[in-house]
This record gives C-alpha cells, sequence and structure tokens, in this order.
C-alpha cells in the first residue's frame, strides 16, 4: 500500500536536486502580472505570463489597464504601469532600472482655451438677435416649427 | 354645521383653482406637442429694448416655462455684460427645458464665449446626444476642447459614460486630422467596453502610421486585440492564416476591390500540405494586376531578421510571377523594396521559403507585400493560384 507514495516521495526528491543544481535560465522573473503583459521572444511579442523568466534584452509591455513587476534575481524590483515597456536590463543600479519604464502612448500637448470660444461663435449666431421683442419671438416661434420636436 | 359648509366651500374653491391651473397649462400654455405656446402680441410699436423686456417679462409672467423668452433675456443681458445675469437666466431655461435644442446650443455658446468650458462641454455632449443633426457643427467644438485641455473634467466623465456618438465622434475627428493621442483614451475605455469599432482604431493607427509614430501605432493596436490574440502576436501576425484578417492596424490587409478591377482576389482557403487549417490562397486571373492582393504593416525594430514561409504555385504560367516583398514606409507611402522572396511561377508543390532582411535604424516602419514581379516596372499580368501558409519572422543574432 505504501510503495506508490514512497515512489513518489522518491521522484520527487530526485527532481528537486536535479532542479537545484541545473541554474535557473535568465536573469529575472515577472511577477504580480495583471491585464495583458507581453514580453519579446525571437520571433516576435507573446504573452508574458506569472513567473516567467526574462533574459537579459528581453523587452516587456503591459497594455492597457495592465501592470507588471520584473523581478531580478539579486532583489531589484521593476514596476511597470499600464502602457509601459521597459527592456530588461543588467549592470545598472536599481534605482536606474525602476526608472527605465517608459510610457509608450504619448500624451497630447494642451492648447490654448481662447481656442474654444473662437470654435463656439458659430453657437451665438443660432438664435434672433433681440432687437424687438415681437419679431424676435415670431422668428424663434417660425424658427422652432422647423426644427424637430423630438430628439434622437 | 356652518364650519363643515366652510371647509367644503374652501376645498371646492381649491379644486377648482387647481383644475383651472391643469387646463390652462396644457391648452394653454403648452402646445399638443408638448412645447410651450408663444404668447405673440400683436401690439404695433414694440421695439425699444425697454418695451421689449417688458413685454418679454410679461410673458413669462403668463407661463414661466416659456423657453424663448428667456433665451431672449439671456442673451439681452449677455450683450449688455451683465453675464451672471444671462448665466442664472440660461440655467433656469436649462432646468425647465433640459434638452432643448435652443437651450442647449444657447447655453453651449454662452459657456464656450465665457471660457466656461466644464459647463459648455455638459450643454454640447447632450446636444450631440439627443440632437445628431447638430454633430456636424458640434463635434469639431468638442474636439478643440479636448485639444485644447480644457473642459477635461467634463471630457473625462463624457469617456466614461461612453455615449452613443461617441465612435461617431472619434472616427469624425479622427478624420478631420486631430492629434490622434488625444482620442485613444477614448478609444482605449470604448474597447475596454467591447464598443470600439474597427474603423475607430484603424483610422487612429493609421493617421499615427501615417505621422511615423510607429510604436504608439502598433501598441494602440495591440491593445484592441481580443485577450486570446495576444498569446502569440509575432512579428508577423496570423502568419498561419488561421485566423479571419480584420483589416486593421498590423493585421493582414486583404485587397477590397472586386477582382474585376485589380486582377486578383484573396481568401483564407482549407487546404492539406500547408500548416495548419487554413492557408492564404490568391487567385489572378490573367488580367493586368493593380496593388497588392495581400498586405501586413510591420513595426520591426532595427535589426537582422529571417522571413520564412511555405509557398506553393498552380498554374501560374502567364507573366513572371508573384514574390513577397518587404518595403520601408515613411509617411504612409511604401519605399523601395528592401528585400524580396524567390519568385512563385509555373507550378509546384509546397516549399520553404525564406528572406534575409536587415532593418536601417531610419526604417521605422515596414510594410510586407505580394507582389506580382515587375509591376514596379510596367504592366504585369499574371494567371493562376499561389499559396502561402505559416509566414513568420525571427530575429537574427
Amino acid at each position: 500500500m505504501m510503495r506508490i507514495p514512497a515512489a513518489l516521495a522518491a521522484v520527487s526528491i530526485v527532481a528537486a536536486q536535479t532542479f537545484a543544481q541545473e541554474p535557473a535560465r535568465g536573469v529575472a522573473r515577472l511577477k504580480e502580472v495583471e491585464g495583458n503583459v507581453l514580453v519579446s521572444r525571437e520571433s516576435g511579442l507573446g504573452a508574458g505570463r506569472e513567473g516567467l523568466r526574462l533574459d537579459a534584452g528581453t523587452r516587456v509591455i503591459t497594455t492597457n489597464k495592465s501592470r507588471a513587476t520584473v523581478a531580478y534575481d539579486n532583489g531589484c524590483e521593476v514596476t511597470l504601469k499600464e502602457n509601459e515597456r521597459f527592456e530588461v536590463a543588467t549592470g545598472r543600479p536599481c534605482a536606474v532600472l525602476a526608472a527605465l519604464p517608459q510610457s509608450i502612448l504619448a500624451t497630447p500637448a494642451g492648447g490654448a482655451v481662447a481656442a474654444t470660444s473662437v470654435a463656439g461663435a458659430g453657437f451665438l449666431a443660432t438664435l434672433p438677435a433681440l432687437g424687438s421683442a415681437a419679431a424676435a419671438i415670431a422668428a424663434a416661434r417660425s424658427w422652432r416649427e422647423s426644427q424637430p420636436v423630438s430628439p434622437s | 354645521m356652518a364650519s363643515a359648509w366652510s371647509w367644503r366651500l374652501t376645498f371646492a374653491i381649491a379644486a377648482l383653482a387647481i383644475l383651472w391651473r391643469v387646463i390652462h397649462v396644457n391648452a394653454v400654455l403648452y402646445e399638443d406637442s408638448g412645447r410651450p405656446r408663444l404668447a405673440l402680441p400683436s401690439a404695433p410699436g414694440i421695439g425699444a429694448a425697454p418695451a421689449d423686456l417688458d413685454l418679454l417679462r410679461s410673458v413669462l409672467r403668463d407661463n414661466p416655462a416659456q423657453v424663448d423668452a428667456l433665451l431672449l433675456i439671456a442673451r439681452d443681458a449677455q450683450r449688455r455684460g451683465a453675464n451672471e445675469e444671462a448665466a442664472s437666466v440660461l440655467a433656469a431655461a436649462y432646468r425647465i427645458a433640459p434638452i432643448d435644442r435652443e437651450v442647449l446650443e444657447a447655453s453651449s455658446a454662452f459657456f464656450l464665449a465665457q471660457a466656461r468650458v466644464d459647463e459648455a462641454m455638459v450643454a454640447l455632449a447632450s446636444l450631440v446626444e439627443h440632437y445628431p443633426a447638430t454633430r456636424e457643427r458640434a463635434f469639431p467644438v468638442i474636439a478643440e476642447m479636448l485639444a485644447s485641455g480644457a473642459g477635461s473634467s467634463a471630457m473625462r466623465s463624457i469617456v466614461e459614460r461612453n455615449p452613443g456618438w461617441a465612435g461617431e465622434f472619434l472616427l469624425a475627428t479622427c478624420r478631420r486630422g486631430v492629434d490622434p493621442a488625444l482620442l485613444v483614451p477614448l478609444l482605449m475605455h470604448r474597447v475596454s467596453l467591447g464598443s470600439a469599432e474597427p474603423a475607430e482604431s484603424g483610422c487612429l493607427i493609421e493617421r499615427m502610421r501615417n505621422a511615423g509614430r510607429w510604436e504608439e501605432a502598433y501598441q494602440v493596436w495591440l491593445n484592441t486585440l481580443p485577450r486570446e490574440r495576444l498569446d502569440d502576436v509575432g512579428f508577423v501576425f496570423n502568419g498561419g492564416f488561421e485566423f479571419a484578417a480584420s483589416g486593421v492596424g498590423f493585421d493582414w490587409i486583404p485587397a477590397r476591390q472586386p477582382e474585376r478591377d485589380v486582377g486578383h482576389s484573396v481568401e483564407w482557403a482549407r487546404t492539406t500540405g500547408g500548416a495548419g487549417k487554413r492557408s492564404l490562397r490568391v487567385s489572378y486571373n490573367g488580367k493586368r494586376q493593380v496593388g497588392s492582393p495581400i498586405a501586413q504593416y510591420l513595426a520591426l525594430a532595427p535589426g537582422r531578421y529571417e522571413l520564412a514561409g511555405l509557398g506553393r504555385s498552380d498554374a501560374m504560367r502567364v507573366g513572371r510571377g508573384v514574390h513577397w516583398t518587404i518595403r520601408c514606409v515613411n509617411e504612409g507611402v511604401p519605399g523601395a523594396v528592401a528585400a524580396a522572396s524567390e519568385r512563385f511561377t509555373g507550378s509546384s508543390e509546397w516549399r520553404p521559403f525564406s528572406i534575409a532582411l536587415e532593418v536601417d535604424p531610419a526604417c521605422r516602419g515596414q510594410i510586407l507585400q505580394l507582389e506580382a514581379v515587375g509591376a514596379d516596372e510596367s504592366a504585369a499580368y499574371v494567371t493562376g493560384t499561389a499559396w502561402f501558409d505559416d509566414i513568420s519572422l525571427r530575429r537574427m543574432p
């Protein structure tokens, strides 16, 4: 009855020793993966999963409403927010690495608020001018009657 | 006994008063359509401004819900520089008729003129929501507000609400040439809600590509892909032709014109001998070739690559055959051939092919396309069928 569990235990021990002796590939791993995260591979981008080992030079890309942390084997952690990219680099201080993720989508530059006043000028001509109240009301009524009554 | 009668009399008078008001409001003050009925004075000689205002006020006394009179008073106040008065009168009109077209237009115009953009944005949003005919005029105004960064809090709430006109606004604004980055948050939100149309993302991505913003364009496109398609994006997307082409972004773009006009037709067909269940089949009818039957934009970083795939030709007897090319794209225009595959002509079984490619740093975006050999130099005629499958790009050390 005890033969199978004993055999399994033995296999587990041997397997654990084997993996312990084999050096882990890469220099970091992905963790705290939320949403869609992509990593570069030889043939292009593919999905990045929790725990995926990352070689130096691998590019990590987050998409909308996603985030991930690149956890280096030396304990350094680099967090990517949404729509950022980071190339797994080595030989730099952790603070430098942590500052490397870059936003991919550009933030649009703001323009002049005054432009809206100019653009809105078209609306100012909508109503008839208030010269004669009677004529204006009549004109307003006429204009109203030419417009659709119900919103669509 | 007397007090009971007095109570009954009071009740009857009150009831009659209410009944009179109901009849007055429904039969006198409002039209059948629900619009306030205008009291049109016929008295001649009205023209002086104070008298006009008196008339408007008397109209309002008769019917306080007379929004036209309110709008005229507001406009008069605005002309006199009494902006706070105008704002409060417009606010009264808005409370009475919150989806009245004239109220919304007047409010939009007033708040825009006063640079009170959050309030203007609310009025404009309501206007375009309820009156589609105003969109052509209002969308550019909203786009300008968006571009200026003004009304950003109102815009954020509109983006969150994702109203029914958002897609139309996005597309119209993109086509007008506004910075696509302004529209990306709206698109991203619509994508996350599953309400974005391919034309919306297609327009933004194309504009970014044409502006040389390839990485942004690629990122926007990635964001539009469903999760299951992100497992293996690759440098060449859907190189196995197992999924239908969207024709958008960095997916395959098959020719859309009729075969009789371009000389070829494209289909995703089941076959044996290729990889997977489907392959690309391109049929040539022997007429002059116009354009490329199929293409895909690439956003390869500088470096060395190898494109590989499987191809088969069947009865391609006329012309010099077809080949895959990769060209750099600048400002939306493909340049000279950077790399080309072997030619596919005659008849052959499935065979592997490959192209070595070196991407120059100046070549920020590329296009992979199937072309008739020699089409650049002269008219090209092709007959027969070409099959392709399992196209992929690998980065070389």
